[in-house]
């Protein structure tokens, strides 16, 4: 090499530094300026990405989807607080807004499309009260069931059903400590189930909730599922054994029309209206085009993509609940009060217990109420009637609002 | 020289600064403070901070905590074992057999090191799927065991095979000529000589496993909790930063330790003889040679396996309980390019990237201690070793709390710089490692002939150093590339958000139940680093000792 390559190289390095410095430059002064959104989203991402389209149709505005678990995702906005990368979290649980909310990672607005709070399902009831987080549609907690591999035992119609021997060795669990958003609805709702019917005396209704997650933990195949919210549906739908899994009602059908799997969905009575949620992040590089995104994805327009193509009911009124799907009037006597707080102030409670549980040999005491097995029994039947009341109460207020 | 000597090692210590010591230091701030951007209000904020130690308390007070640490070393040292036995054979097979089979088998068997353990944890559970739950072992401590065993044999067999080809059969005949017995030759003369090279090996191996992150997130039974992802749920369940730090800082800790360890014992001299000229003990017996090539052959057939199934699982759109899929189709790989279009650019140019910095600075340092002597060598090497203890995922939090800030937050944002830092930081060891072995393969009285000579510096290292040291370089660079593709940990915090890697997105499409189109994500990974992994090992070979005993 003589020096005359040695120069050409030299100045070869420079021009490409500078390029290079020259790029860093123009693309810290544009980047606030290019008309896309940064989504952070919890959502199977072949469903997303169509509905994202759907979005860049409408409005010209490209989304830059990252797709993941509720727990990854909240956990780098929290990192990434003092300098965000994300505008948008999309999908997930309530407990989970709740808990990231603390941490100041999200921004304050009320979406315009939706000033007329009457058309918004449920008023202020789901959304966090600083117009922090609010949900864009909502889910029904049931059961997956493998008709297959189900054989002759019977058919689930009730979360206490789980604890039954005939399930032993067919139910698939998910960890709640890695399933933020269905799992911990499941445990959070039968710890809440039995709190209440221990008329809130912690330590009785504790110890039957440990006894029902044991006595279901014996049920089980092999260990709980760790990762994440959308695991357990393949693994039941591939199954030659498993049968049960818990899960949302609008996914089983998903899952057997995309991938075969002969899964059918259970509605229990007593369970989780769960609704799904998203949020501006406070600092957002694109704030313009976040503000645009949860306003499309309020409005009539975008409540219809929810519907056609994730197969969820819309949040406002005037779109019609897509097929398989459940209305709120179907399903409002088997709705449970469940409090997304108290599951985010007793997650560590929750999945403390799960996984001191998994470690330990499963016990199949089963859990009792005055003496009653629960495993055949409805959970609502077995609720005490101020319960009853309250679920009415709560229902008539909904419907009070046009729905 | 001198002059010289001290200027690199300005450069090299500031490099250092910001790619070793200050991620370490803010990841030890952040298990203090329990805020991710704590050593930045170290500076800005100080009076927000509270300082406390609790996050090392719990480690060690609460059960669970404390469980992981013991999980952590049973399995990392359980893994060196398993992996140790399965691969002596393999390694006896490549250094005291002249058999030609043992290419094939050595290069099939290299390309395990491409195949990230995520993807080795995802075959096992398609295979228990297929087999209708027949596999649920998958799901406990031998599940885990199993599959970081399986990924962990070719860096084991590497380093054993290499211990084996140095192994000076003369010391042993001396010893035995000498009266002693085998026994005592053995325990005496050839398990000292092998130990260097075995217990680094050893060592290697225990880093890769008590790091690994992606495997026990899928496979680890709640039962049987590491700190790796005890701290990942820490981190992104709970929020709890101070919790999570401390357990990766124990984890650091512990894997200093074993690096500490292994430096002690490889220390002792080696000892040499004159006279007769090196050689080996071959292996003459055909039935020896034939029962080690069959059990090699079956070992080196798993990476086989774990491609075809891999393949089969991304060109089938339905696969339920049999042994081949009931519907083949490429919608698979769509889907995974739908979404991630520029994953293949963003795999290539950041790793390619990482593998030519980690060369460039291993470059300098070795250069740097071949002009300069051994007088900042020590210090070099000990900050590597920091390097080495450093998981994925620890480089991943490190770097997240050190640069993500209003004033260098667009290194991590917008552009990959900080992802490209975070594979080079990640690699440095391994990059720096096979490069100062060619260094040391200079002889010293070429340089000084040079420079007698009169060659200035350019033209000393363009000329003389650049050509001899270019095998190191190459197999560092592409050894640095192709361990950065299949990056899983460090990835998941430092890719800006257009930026997923190939790993980064099949691992995501996988755990949010796109199984087929992340089998997919994953072939395609396979398919760059697997062409380049053959050629590094084909490659080596030529170069090996053992190439002149065939």
């Amino acid at each position: 090499m003589n020096k005359k390559s040695l120069i050409a190289i030299i100045v070869a390095v420079l021009i490409v530094g500078s390029a290079v410095a020259i790029g860093v430059t123009y693309y810290s002064s544009t980047k606030t300026n290019t008309k896309e959104v940064v989504i952070y989203a919890d959502y199977g991402s072949t469903l997303a990405n169509k509905y994202f389209a759907n979005f860049t149709n409408a409005t010209g505005i490209k989304v830059v989807p990252t797709y993941a678990t509720m727990g990854p995702l909240t956990g780098k906005l929290i990192a990434d607080s003092s300098s965000p990368v994300a505008d948008v979290l999309f999908g997930g649980a309530p407990s989970a807004y709740i808990s990231a909310e603390s941490h100041g990672i999200f921004y304050s607005y009320a979406p315009s499309a939706i000033s007329n709070q009457t058309q918004y399902l449920h008023g202020g009831l789901w959304r966090s009260a600083t117009w922090k987080w609010y949900p864009f549609t909502y889910a029904v907690l049931g059961m997956s069931v493998n008709t297959k591999n189900l054989g002759s035992s019977p058919f689930p119609t009730s979360f206490l059903n789980l604890t039954n021997s005939a399930y032993r060795g067919k139910i698939v669990l998910e960890n709640p400590s890695t399933s933020t958003t269905t799992g911990i609805a499941y445990f959070s709702l039968m710890y809440q189930y039995f709190l209440q019917k221990a008329h809130n005396n912690t330590s009785v209704g504790r110890a039957n909730f440990k006894a029902y997650v044991s006595a279901v933990m014996n049920n089980t195949v092999g260990q709980p599922i760790q990762s994440g919210d959308c695991a357990a549906e393949p693994y039941l739908g591939q199954s030659s054994s498993a049968a049960i899994t818990i899960d949302w009602t609008y996914l089983p059908s998903l899952f057997a029309a995309e991938n075969g799997y002969s899964l059918v969905p259970a509605l229990p009575n007593a369970t989780v209206l769960g609704p799904t949620a998203m949020a501006i992040v406070n600092g957002a590089p694109h704030m313009q085009y976040a503000k645009d995104f949860v306003n499309w994805v309020l409005s009539k327009q975008g409540q219809q993509n929810i519907t056609s193509v994730f197969h969820k009911p819309p949040i406002i009124s005037g779109v019609p609940v897509p097929a398989g799907s459940y209305s709120i009037s179907k399903v409002k006597n088997d709705i449970f009060p469940y409090n997304q707080t108290f599951t985010t102030v007793n997650f560590g409670y929750i999945t403390g217990l799960f996984n001191n549980l998994s470690s330990a040999s499963p016990s199949v005491a089963q859990p009792t109420i005055s003496g009653q097995a629960l495993q055949s029994g409805s959970m609502n039947q077995a609720l005490p009637q101020n319960y009853s009341s309250y679920s009415t109460l709560l229902f008539s207020f909904w419907m009070a609002l046009g729905l | 020289m001198k002059r010289r000597g001290l200027k690199f090692d300005i450069i090299i210590s500031i490099i250092f600064l910001f790619l070793i010591i200050l991620p370490l230091a803010s990841f030890f701030i952040t298990s203090l403070v329990g805020v991710p951007n704590g050593i930045l209000l170290l500076f800005t904020d100080p009076a927000k901070l509270k300082p406390s130690l609790s996050g090392y308390v719990s480690v060690f007070t609460n059960h669970r905590y404390s469980m992981a640490v013991l999980h952590t070393v049973i399995l990392g040292i359980s893994v060196v074992f398993a992996s140790f036995l399965l691969s002596l054979p393999i390694a006896i097979l490549f250094s005291r057999t002249d058999s030609r089979a043992k290419i094939i088998i050595r290069t099939m068997l290299m390309i395990s090191l491409a195949i990230p353990g995520f993807i080795i944890a995802y075959v096992f559970i398609i295979m228990n799927s297929i087999s209708g739950s027949h596999l649920l072992f998958i799901y406990s401590f031998y599940g885990l065991l199993s599959v970081m065993t399986i990924a962990m044999i070719p860096f084991m067999v590497n380093y054993v095979t290499l211990s084996f080809n140095n192994l000076d059969y003369r010391l042993v005949e001396a010893s035995l000529a000498n009266g002693n017995s085998r026994i005592k030759t053995f325990f005496g003369v050839t398990a000292p000589l092998l130990a260097p090279g075995i217990i680094s090996g050893m060592v290697i191996v225990f880093l890769l496993t008590t790091g690994s992150l992606s495997v026990p997130l899928l496979l680890a039974p709640p039962a049987f909790s590491v700190l790796s992802a005890s701290a990942y749920t820490e981190l992104f369940s709970f929020f709890n930063w101070q919790i999570a730090t401390s357990m990766l800082f124990v984890l650091f800790l512990i894997n200093l330790v074993a690096i500490v360890i292994q430096s002690l014992l490889t220390r002792k001299p080696i000892a040499t003889i004159q006279g007769k000229g090196f050689h080996q003990n071959m292996i003459k017996g055909r039935f020896t040679k034939g029962a080690l090539i069959i059990y090699s052959t079956i070992i080196s057939l798993l990476p086989v396996v774990e491609i075809a199934i891999i393949c089969f699982s991304g060109f089938s759109s339905v696969w339920i309980l049999s042994v081949f899929p009931q519907k083949f189709s490429l919608s698979g790989f769509s889907a995974a390019m739908n979404l991630y279009p520029f994953s293949i650019y963003a795999t290539i140019l950041t790793t390619i990237s990482a593998g030519v910095l980690a060369v460039f600075i291993s470059v300098l340092i070795s250069y740097n201690a071949k002009i300069s002597g051994a007088r900042s060598r020590r210090l070099l090497n000990f900050v590597i070793m920091l390097a080495f203890a450093m998981s994925n995922v620890i480089i991943g939090i490190s770097f997240l709390s050190l640069y993500n800030n209003q004033y260098t937050g667009f290194l991590l944002g917008g552009m990959p710089v900080m992802l490209i830092l975070g594979y080079t930081t990640g690699r440095l060891g391994y990059a720096s490692s096979s490069v100062s072995i060619s260094f040391d393969a200079l002889s010293n009285s070429l340089l000084e002939a040079a420079s007698v000579m009169g060659k200035k510096t350019y033209n000393l290292f363009t000329k003389i150093l650049f050509p001899l040291v270019l095998p190191g370089i190459l197999e560092g660079f592409l050894f640095v590339t192709v361990r950065s593709s299949i990056d899983y940990a460090s990835t998941l915090f430092l890719a800006p958000p257009n930026w997923s890697t190939l790993a980064l997105s099949s691992y995501s499409l996988i755990t949010t139940g796109v199984l087929h189109a992340g089998s997919a994500a994953a072939f395609l990974i396979l398919m760059i680093v697997i062409p380049i992994t053959s050629f590094i090992y084909y490659y080596r070979q030529r170069t090996f000792q053992e190439k002149m005993n065939t």
